[in-house]
């Protein structure tokens, strides 16, 4: 697949921003690019729009490095944030992000919900990225993909 | 006898001045020696290191290099482009130095003012104005296809084509300015003498003034191909899927896989390559030197 269609690829984009920027300008017609940000050039009124079929889901993670000198600080800072779905639903409100917490759904409009990946109904079309599988595979996939890249 | 031995007692004295004056040249470097050892050497010993220390001594990240026909790819594309940029700004140039080196001096100042303007702009700025120029529905494409002298917009940039420009108009400068230093030290009586000699403008131009201004076209040539083997904004932004340089290659190991270890062996190698090439460049650039210019 992705063979084929090499040749008529544009740009292989690195920086999200770029993606935005590239289909904003007119320089490409058809893109995969990052929901959050594209949910966001829309509502100012950039003549795009997307779908979330097929679409991959990454989460991100609250990290705490071990040894922190604020520990119990970010563990009450993630229990304050995390265990209110209110917070989710409003985060999300000022950044289309996907709350993982689903309970946040029950604070939102439908529209609102329209918006956001990992709403019932948009997850189910799309498919989650295996951070465990990255996590073993990443130099060995980058690698293959800038000989493809590059033949 | 009274006044040898006084002239001698000032030939001491003018040492001891001397001697106390070179003493204060010293100190007056040191911020400068300080500044380069500790900012510059001391990260680029670390670079070596980190390229052969990955927990203990090891050589698997050249060997790794050497192995990946990756590596190969992307170094001789960052030569081809590096090379091209150097011929690039030469041609373009060459003509701008001789005539600021030439032109009334108000006109010449205009010049140079023209040329340090888009040198003092910011490489993000004028990469991304290319950009804006370049692209499918940029300035240039739109303006060809309203006039009609192209149906379908050509492709400008994402490619080679959108590197070298960006590139050549970056690295301009820095092949102008050494150029017009040494065009302007040129004597210009020795073309007058020339032309005297019954050689027109043209010979004049190719016997004497060229030869006199090559330690100008090394210096410059040197500054921009060692500045275009290190680039990485212009052609990850202009570039396409088959123009990766080494610095964004080294970027991507990096900022991508923390593989600091075969990163600063990637640097490294590109290190040493080019100063191979610049000890190399200059062997021949000195021989082909006529005794008069050097």
């Amino acid at each position: 697949m992705l063979d084929r269609i090499k040749s008529h690829v544009t740009k292989w984009w690195k920086v999200e921003a770029q993606v935005i920027q590239m289909l904003t300008d007119g320089e490409v017609d058809f893109a995969v690019g990052p929901g959050g940000r594209m949910t966001v050039v829309k509502r100012q009124g950039a003549q795009v729009t997307f779908d979330y079929n097929q679409g991959i889901v990454h989460g991100d993670s609250w990290v705490i490095p071990r040894g922190a000198k604020n520990k119990k600080n970010a563990m009450e800072f993630i229990a304050w944030y995390a265990a209110n779905p209110k917070r989710h639903a409003e985060f999300s409100r000022h950044i289309p992000y996907g709350p993982l917490n689903t309970k946040a759904f029950n604070h939102m409009s439908d529209a609102e919900k329209a918006e956001l990946p990992t709403a019932p109904e948009n997850l189910k079309r799309q498919l989650s990225s295996d951070s465990e599988w990255w996590g073993k595979n990443l130099v060995k996939m980058e690698e293959r993909w800038n000989a493809w890249l590059l033949r | 006898m009274p006044g040898s031995s006084a002239s001698a007692v000032t030939a001491a004295l003018l040492r001891g001045v001397e001697r106390r004056e070179e003493a204060r040249r010293w100190l007056l470097v040191l911020p400068a020696g300080l500044f380069v050892g500790v900012l510059l050497f001391f990260p680029l010993l670390r670079i070596v290191s980190l390229s052969v220390w990955d927990p203990i001594f090891t050589l698997r990240h050249y060997g790794h290099a050497f192995q990946d026909p990756v590596f190969y790819r992307v170094l001789g594309v960052t030569f081809k482009v590096s090379l091209l940029t150097t011929v690039g700004c030469l041609v373009l140039g060459y003509p701008v130095a001789h005539l600021m080196a030439h032109a009334r001096p108000a006109v010449a100042n205009f010049l140079m003012t023209l040329v340090l303007v888009s040198f003092w702009t910011s490489l993000l700025v004028r990469t991304y104005a290319w950009m804006v120029l370049l692209g499918r529905r940029g300035v240039i494409n739109n303006l060809l296809l309203a006039v009609g002298l192209i149906s379908e917009p050509l492709p400008l940039m994402y490619n080679l084509f959108g590197v070298l420009v960006g590139m050549v108009h970056v690295l301009l400068p820095f092949m102008i300015l050494p150029l017009y230093s040494v065009m302007k030290g040129i004597d210009r009586s020795l073309m007058l003498a020339a032309q005297n000699l019954g050689a027109g403008p043209f010979r004049s131009f190719l016997w004497v003034f060229l030869p006199l201004s090559f330690p100008g076209v090394t210096g410059g040539c040197l500054l921009v191909f060692m500045i275009s083997a290190g680039y990485f904004i212009t052609p990850a932004l202009l570039g396409g899927r088959t123009d990766m340089m080494m610095g964004q290659l080294i970027e991507l190991e990096v900022s991508q896989l923390l593989n600091w270890g075969y990163a600063s062996a990637l640097a490294t190698i590109l290190f040493v390559v080019v100063a191979l090439l610049f000890l190399a460049y200059r062997r021949v650039a000195t021989l082909r030197l006529p005794s008069g210019a050097s």
